[in-house]
């Protein structure tokens, strides 16, 4: 049977795992496994430990807004997607948020899959038109004298936002604000306290 | 856990023609199916079953053989990866190709009676 012409290829998936199992040459729990690293290992928490590193380790944020390729590398997060790395860092003065305009380009491999909502039309168009509105509709409100900076991801040029450290986690080390830095932070759209993080 | 420890780096191999599907450079899926199949087919590799090698000859061959090289479709890539993949698994003596499809009718029977468990003529 022809894989192309077929429609119907969830089941035939779903036989290949099934016959592979019982014939004991894979385990479900593997598979779920390796899905899950691409969902999750490979995903958010990557980028929440450069971050939580960046605001613990001050030569480390330098070399991260320097070179962020490098410095990102240098956590072992390398290869498959993160080539051409930009850290840019909020701040009181200046809010970044990152879009792809053309398609969805994303760093997978520090924030995982890219939510459904980076890759809608209107996201990509009105962000770089009306950013401090559409920043708005995530519960991002912004002082009026807080610049904010969309950057536009390429080919070339992916982009990681480092959010501001939450004020009250100062005594924090690295591993215990991890948890706390979410997905959304690392695009721009969404702010940290003390308690967030997903 | 275990997922912190797979290595993808062989993955990198999976160049040119047969790379898998990315958006400038990210990998992409844009449904279930293909992320359960490219884990599975991972897994398996990982735990000996086949050579990467073994797998990326296949690959080669459907998408040569297909003419269609649209990497940047994954529901048309993952087909072709299911294709290599249920070709290696019969070239090992793993499974039969029948036996590959008569599984998938039943699994199909079963995925549409998860959709419709009763009678009735309205569209999801």
């Amino acid at each position: 049977m022809d894989w192309i012409s077929m429609a119907d290829v969830e089941a035939r998936v779903n036989a290949l795992e099934s016959l592979m199992v019982e014939k004991g040459l894979a385990e479900h729990e593997a598979v779920d496994a390796v899905v899950a690293s691409f969902e999750n290992d490979m995903g958010p928490v990557n980028g929440a430990k450069v971050v939580a590193r960046a605001w613990t380790d001050p030569q480390y944020r330098e070399w991260l807004l320097a070179d962020a390729t490098a410095a990102i590398a240098d956590m072992g997060f390398t290869g498959l997607q993160t080539e051409h790395m930009v850290a840019v860092e909020n701040t009181a003065e200046r809010h970044n948020v990152v879009v792809c305009t053309l398609c969805s380009c994303y760093p997978w491999t520090l924030l995982g899959i890219p939510p459904a909502w980076f890759k809608y039309p209107q996201y990509r168009a009105r962000v770089v038109k009306e950013p401090r509105s559409v920043l708005a509709e995530f519960g991002v409100t912004l002082a009026d004298d807080v610049k904010i900076d969309v950057w536009d991801s390429s080919a070339e040029i992916r982009y990681l936002v480092i959010p501001q450290r939450p004020a009250g986690t100062e005594g924090l080390t690295a591993e215990e604000l991890v948890p706390l830095i979410s997905r959304d932070s690392m695009v721009g759209t969404a702010l940290l306290t003390s308690s967030t993080g997903s | 856990m275990t997922a912190s420890t797979l290595d993808f780096a062989g993955l990198e191999d999976l160049g040119g023609p047969v790379a898998l599907p990315r958006s400038n450079g990210e990998l992409i899926f844009d449904a279930p199916w293909q992320g359960r199949l490219f884990g599975l087919v991972v897994h398996m590799c990982q735990s000996g079953r086949f050579e990467w090698n073994d797998f990326k000859k296949h690959l080669i061959e459907v998408i040569d053989a297909s003419g269609v090289d649209d990497v940047c479709d994954p529901s048309i890539y993952y087909r072709q990866f299911g294709e290599a993949f249920s070709r290696l698994v019969a070239e090992k003596d793993y499974v039969s190709a029948d036996l590959i499809d008569q599984r998938s009718r039943l699994e199909s029977e079963r995925l549409s009676h998860n959709d419709h468990d009763h009678d009735h003529d309205h569209h999801h």
